[in-house]
């Protein structure tokens, strides 16, 4: 049997093919896991198709139609100007800030802009919806088609994860008022209204139904996010609502036609996003099996249980009753070209100067990360979506001389762990560029050990003032690469009868325990690589 | 002085032969005086005092600075455009006690133009309806009744609870009730119990004026709707304009039925933040007035974008000037053949 190194699944992930815990090696787990795949997928041959909507809240100081503020936080019922109540005699006046948002945001998801989009009124009665309708954009929105190029990042078996392009189609972007929210009380049977959110901008994106699961899914909605977040529209907190996922999900049979689909609401974080999904098709499928019929229903997830419940009261299909909305004129964007002339040019949403302020984007940075330096798909992600990394990394290679896989192994590990350990981003984070770059030098040049580094990072972390060279000498952590002095110790080691023995005996065990004294005899700073290198060299002169 | 034009008055109160708060008491008067005619549904008597002091002030300061276009003026506004000052109830009892937290863009434009606020016109229930008989405060009656009345009729129109015109023979009027309604428009006549609300009981007119009154309580003429308060307000000489709303013809048909000029401006010229839409695409703030210069003046006033409402013209308003020297030559006047059933009265 080849060298196996054991691992442990930690405990509280369970095989997610047989649910068991499992503590086996990684080739004996990978090879289960393979087996058990393929069982699965014979069992059944659907296929899941599951298209988005994305409402993603407009990061503007106010409200879609009202001069209101949108700040998160603020006390219930504080930020309600007159039209957001439904006063009556209000009327709404379109932010322009809102408009430009939305075609920045349809720019960066590649989308075509219409020249002219309309508002329309959607009909329907809930405590939260002050008006008795939501102004939206159904006839002609503000945006239509293009798509999104996402990395999916499929978690293999034990600790490896591959990453792939994929792509999303859109089906159009619109402009649209969020609703109020609505505090249920059920000891004192009454409901509690907050306005606060009741008129905020939202942009709704439509996918077309290209997604497959509930990680294909995931993945999509991170790469959203870090496009909105990358053009600054929105700050996509799924935690604090200022983006929410709704998904639509059918099954069918290979070449048969596609199923009913159901509409799954109330999904709060991208990890509820895949868990979400992958109940409900294996919800379809169960169904299917027995011989049952997928409704064409609402369903809410419920984070607790983990699973899609049905919706107490949506059954029917409720007549939403659009109209047009008869207090807000067509809205234009204007390309510099056929701007009209005259008053109000100050109020003109022009796609140029929009187009402008388009920064580079995630893709872009990816791509020029995988040309320039050649940095593999996954850590170029990672390096994209950890906010502050990108900058760093760029630095540290700007003088071109430094190893670019130690390097990547330093950030993408050991400093993200650090990062996430204290709770902050790299650019709260005290320890300094230079130190960094340090690391990476010592590390490459053999000077540390990968364990050591572990141990350095924490404590550059604490004492941010101390370079990194000098904390390895003054914590004496500098790894013993003299080969003189090791080759006289492991002669040394080797004088023992016992240890002789086994090393003549040869294989993993004759050279831990060759490796355990000389360690022990050198304070643990010896070189692994040079002792294993020596060692085997003295093992071949043996056996000859 | 309350058949005198808003020019003329105008011209009165620069030059000094009426003062603002002289001008103001009369029309509140009148307006208490009159209050079984139910034009009103609130009157802001407190107010109005205070913006009258206020423009008697400013008309007095000698100073070079610019007069406000309307100082002193009374205006009454129907009660489907929002006040701070008053309640606004669109005559129903959804709105009975709401209280806007902002003034429509007419009037507070009225008022930056320093108009006095006399009170909040009656209306048939939310705009709905063209006689101002759907209201709960009940009916608005038209001013020129009592004047009809005046003149026995053998043949008579009268109208009936849902406002309808029903050809009727009139009884022989008694002695009393002719010498009675010989008077005129303009002097009291017997009590009735019907009064339109006061917000400030204290400040009664109480200059010896009796309350007019019906004989009874089908005793009278519609106004014609859905802005009769406002039609019958100019027309009584409470106020000297009024503001109404058109969607149908609702500023043109009152004005019509009361003897004075109803303005209905294109849709898009005047700002409708504030007014309680019946149809969002076709209404528009009507303008009451006794003559078309007066409502020229106001319209002038009042005319011009509003960023608060999204369907308003942005190119700049050009102010309407009419012509000193009109003349009806070469003008052509279309007047539609309509048919008319057999039924109906004319």
């Amino acid at each position: 049997m080849a060298s196996v190194v054991w691992k442990m699944l930690p405990l509280r992930n369970p095989c997610k093919f047989c649910a068991k815990f499992h503590r086996p090696s990684q080739d004996v787990f990978a090879r289960h896991a393979r087996r058990m795949s393929k069982k699965a997928s014979s069992k059944s041959d659907w296929q899941s198709v599951v298209g988005l909507e994305i409402h993603a809240q407009i990061n503007t100081a106010s409200k879609l139609f009202s001069g209101a503020s949108t700040k998160f936080g603020a006390p219930i019922n504080s930020q309600v100007a007159p039209f957001d109540a439904a006063l009556p005699g209000t009327l709404p006046v379109l932010n322009k800030d809102c408009v430009e948002a939305g075609v920045l945001t349809a720019l960066a998801l590649g989308c075509r802009i219409n020249q002219v989009s309309k508002f329309d009124r959607k009909h329907y009665f809930y405590a939260d919806l002050p008006a008795g309708y939501q102004i939206t954009q159904q006839r002609q929105p503000l945006a239509c088609d293009g798509q999104v190029n996402y990395v999916h990042v499929t978690s293999g078996a034990g600790q490896t994860s591959t990453a792939e392009m994929r792509t999303c189609r859109l089906i159009q972007l619109q402009l649209e008022q969020d609703s109020g929210k609505s505090l249920h009380d059920h000891l004192d049977k009454q409901s509690l209204i907050d306005l606060n959110r009741a008129g905020v901008g939202l942009m709704e994106v439509v996918t077309q139904p290209d997604l497959r699961d509930g990680e294909d899914a995931a993945s999509f909605v991170k790469e959203v996010q870090l496009l909105l977040r990358t053009i600054g529209t929105c700050d996509g907190k799924m935690q604090e609502g200022s983006l929410r996922v709704d998904a639509n999900i059918s099954i069918h049979k290979a070449g048969e036609p596609w199923g009913v689909r159901t509409e799954v609401k109330n999904i709060n974080s991208v990890r509820n996003v895949s868990k979400a999904i992958d109940f409900e098709i294996q919800r379809q499928i169960g169904v299917l099996e027995n011989g049952g019929q997928i409704e064409k229903e609402t369903r809410s997830f419920d984070a607790e249980s983990n699973e899609t419940v049905q919706m107490r009261d949506k059954e029917k299909l409720l007549d939403y009753r659009f109209m047009p909305e008869p207090n807000l004129p067509p809205l234009h964007v204007y390309s510099s070209g056929n701007v009209p002339p005259g008053t109000g040019a100050g109020s003109n949403v022009v796609l140029e100067t929009v187009q402008r302020r388009l920064p580079d984007l995630p893709g872009t940075i990816r791509d020029k990360l995988q040309h320039k330096y050649d940095v593999p798909l996954l850590s170029a992600t990672l390096l994209v979506t950890e906010e502050g990394l990108l900058d760093i990394f760029e630095s540290l290679m700007a003088d071109g001389s430094r190893d670019l896989k130690t390097l990547l192994n330093v950030l993408l590990n050991d400093y993200i762990g650090v990062l996430h350990e204290h709770d902050c981003t790299a650019a709260e984070c005290p320890i300094r560029v230079q130190s960094l770059g340090e690391v990476c030098d010592l590390l490459a040049s053999r000077d540390i050990s990968q364990s050591t580094l572990q141990k350095l990072l924490p404590l550059l972390f604490e004492h941010p003032e101390v370079g990194a060279v000098e904390m390895v000498d003054r914590e004496n952590w500098r790894q013993i690469r003299d080969r003189e002095l090791i080759e006289k110790v492991i002669n040394e080691v080797l004088s023992n009868p016992k240890v002789m023995k086994k090393l003549q005996k040869g294989g993993a065990r004759g050279l831990n325990a060759v490796m355990g004294p000389v360690q022990q005899a050198l304070d643990r700073r010896a070189d692994p690589q040079i002792v294993t290198e020596i060692v085997e060299n003295i093992y071949k002169n043996l056996s000859k | 002085m309350a058949s005198l034009t808003l020019k003329e008055t105008l011209v009165r109160l620069r030059d000094g032969r009426l003062n603002a708060r002289e001008l103001c008491e009369r029309c509140l008067a009148r307006a208490n005086k009159l209050s079984s005619l139910n034009m009103y549904i609130s009157r802001t008597e407190r107010g109005a005092r205070q913006q009258a002091e206020r423009a008697d002030q400013c008309l007095h300061k000698s100073g070079q600075e610019a007069k406000k276009a309307l100082e002193g003026i009374p205006v009454a506004f129907k009660d489907n455009l929002c006040t701070r000052d008053a309640p606004t109830t669109c005559a129903s009892r959804m709105l009975l006690d709401y209280r806007p937290p902002y003034d429509a863009t007419m009037v507070s434009r009225m008022l930056d133009s320093g108009a006095v606020l006399v009170g909040k016109t009656n209306l048939d229930e939310f705009a709905m309806g063209s006689g101002s008989t759907d209201s709960i405060v009940g009916p608005v009656k038209n001013p020129w009744t009592l004047l009809f009345q005046k003149t026995p009729h053998r043949y008579r129109f009268r109208a009936n609870q849902s406002g309808c015109c029903q050809l009727e023979t009139s009884p022989k009027l008694s002695e009393d009730e002719v010498k009675v309604r010989r008077r005129g428009l303009h002097t009291s006549a017997s009590r009735l119990s019907q009064s339109s609300t006061v917000l400030e009981p204290a400040d009664q007119s109480g200059s010896g004026l009796q309350r007019l009154s019906f004989e009874d309580d089908s005793d009278w003429l519609v106004t014609g709707g859905s802005s009769g308060g406002s039609a019958a307000a100019v027309a009584s000489g409470t106020a000297l304009v009024a503001f109404g709303s058109d969607t149908g013809g609702s500023t043109r048909n009152p004005a019509s039925y009361c003897g004075v000029v109803g303005l209905k401006p294109t849709y898009g010229l005047l700002s409708r933040h504030g007014l309680i839409p019946l149809v969002n695409s076709m209404d528009v703030p009507g303008i009451v007035t006794k003559t078309v210069e007066d409502a020229a003046i106001v319209l002038n006033t009042v005319a011009g974008h509003d960023v608060q409402d999204s369907t308003t013209v942005t190119d700049p308003y050009q102010p309407v000037q009419l012509d000193d020297r009109f003349s009806l030559e070469g003008v052509h006047i279309g007047i539609p053949k309509v048919k008319y059933s057999s039924s109906c009265c004319l």
